[in-house]
């Protein structure tokens, strides 16, 4: 492997696009009073608070293959890694700053698989859900 | 007999026909008027919701929250807890107690996104043009906010609790009526 392609599989570039799969659901993509079609912040739910995505750059068959990978009919939404890493968040009471990051996280059966994680580690609800609200 | 300087400042007397001024900021508010024995009137803050308009009943909120109470762990395959059955139970309250005060004052009301989020705790989400409002039930007695108007953490959001109904109308002016609040 190439310098150039081990950093490909082991860094998230600033300029990559992820995917995030959601369940095409009214739960999680639901329509509000004004009939437009929101994102819930339940769309970014996670125990771990890691948010899985997928690498576009490392899915050769597009958002198709991780709405299928998911579950198929789930939606899928697009969000640059750049832009996810210029979020960042202060704790209220201890003026702790909290960076937001994406890595490579690959797994058995999915290799573009990252996930968006904090700098340090979300370890509160309230920075959480400002994180996923963002 | 000796009048205290703050109560004098709240003596209040009735005209020719029985009517008192309490100022503008009582204005369209109700009030029961309790008279004891001593010949004391007090004055109560009441709401008074349209019939029309009732609160959520039981049974509806039943059906609002049955699938939330449906859910088991790790419902959304993201590993997520179970809704808490105490967060539900206070979620459903103060629904309708938020629907009732909202009513009441004639501030706009709209039924909320019922969700939950990793945690088991309930949210309810309500959107409008750019602003977003999230009410996290977080146990069975606390209820925190947090309202964006963009997606720049310092910059486009607010979080708080939620203590009191006035808590929420600020937040539902908010919501509703920020146009205004800029004009």
């Amino acid at each position: 492997m190439t310098d150039e392609a081990f950093t490909t599989v082991t860094h998230v570039a600033d300029e990559e696009t992820l995917f995030r799969a959601v369940s095409n659901d009214t739960r999680f993509l639901p329509v509000d009073e004004q009939g437009r079609r929101r994102i819930s912040s339940m769309a970014f739910n996670d125990a771990a608070r890691r948010p899985s995505v997928d690498r576009t750059i490392l899915c050769a068959g597009g958002a198709l293959e991780t709405r299928d990978r998911f579950r198929p009919g789930s939606g899928v939404l697009s969000l640059i890694a750049g832009e996810v890493r210029e979020l960042s968040a202060v704790h209220g009471s201890t003026g702790r700053v909290y960076g937001v990051d994406v890595e490579p996280v690959f797994l058995i059966d999915n290799s573009a698989h990252a996930e968006i994680f904090g700098r340090p580690p979300f370890d509160t609800d309230k920075i959480f859900d400002h994180i996923k609200q963002a | 007999m000796k009048i205290g300087r703050a109560k004098l400042e709240m003596l209040k007397v009735a005209d020719q026909k029985g009517r008192i001024l309490l100022g503008s900021k009582y204005a369209g508010k109700h009030f029961a008027v309790r008279e004891e024995a001593d010949g004391t009137a007090v004055l109560i803050p009441v709401l008074i919701v349209p019939e029309r308009d009732a609160p959520i009943t039981s049974r509806r909120l039943n059906a609002i929250f049955a699938a939330l109470e449906a859910l088991r762990d790790n419902w959304d395959d993201n590993g997520s807890l179970a809704p808490l059955p105490e967060c539900i139970a206070y979620a459903r309250e103060a629904i309708a107690l938020l629907q009732a005060s909202t009513l009441a004052r004639s501030v706009q009301w709209a039924e909320p996104h019922i969700g939950s989020n990793e945690r088991g705790q309930v949210t309810l989400e309500w959107w409008r043009e750019g602003r977003t409002l999230t009410l996290f039930v977080r146990s069975g007695d606390q209820v925190d906010y947090l309202k964006s108007w963009g997606s720049n953490i310092e910059s486009e959001m607010e979080d708080g609790t939620v203590e009191r109904i006035a808590d929420f109308i600020a937040l539902s002016h908010w919501l509703y009526h920020a146009e205004e609040q800029k004009a």
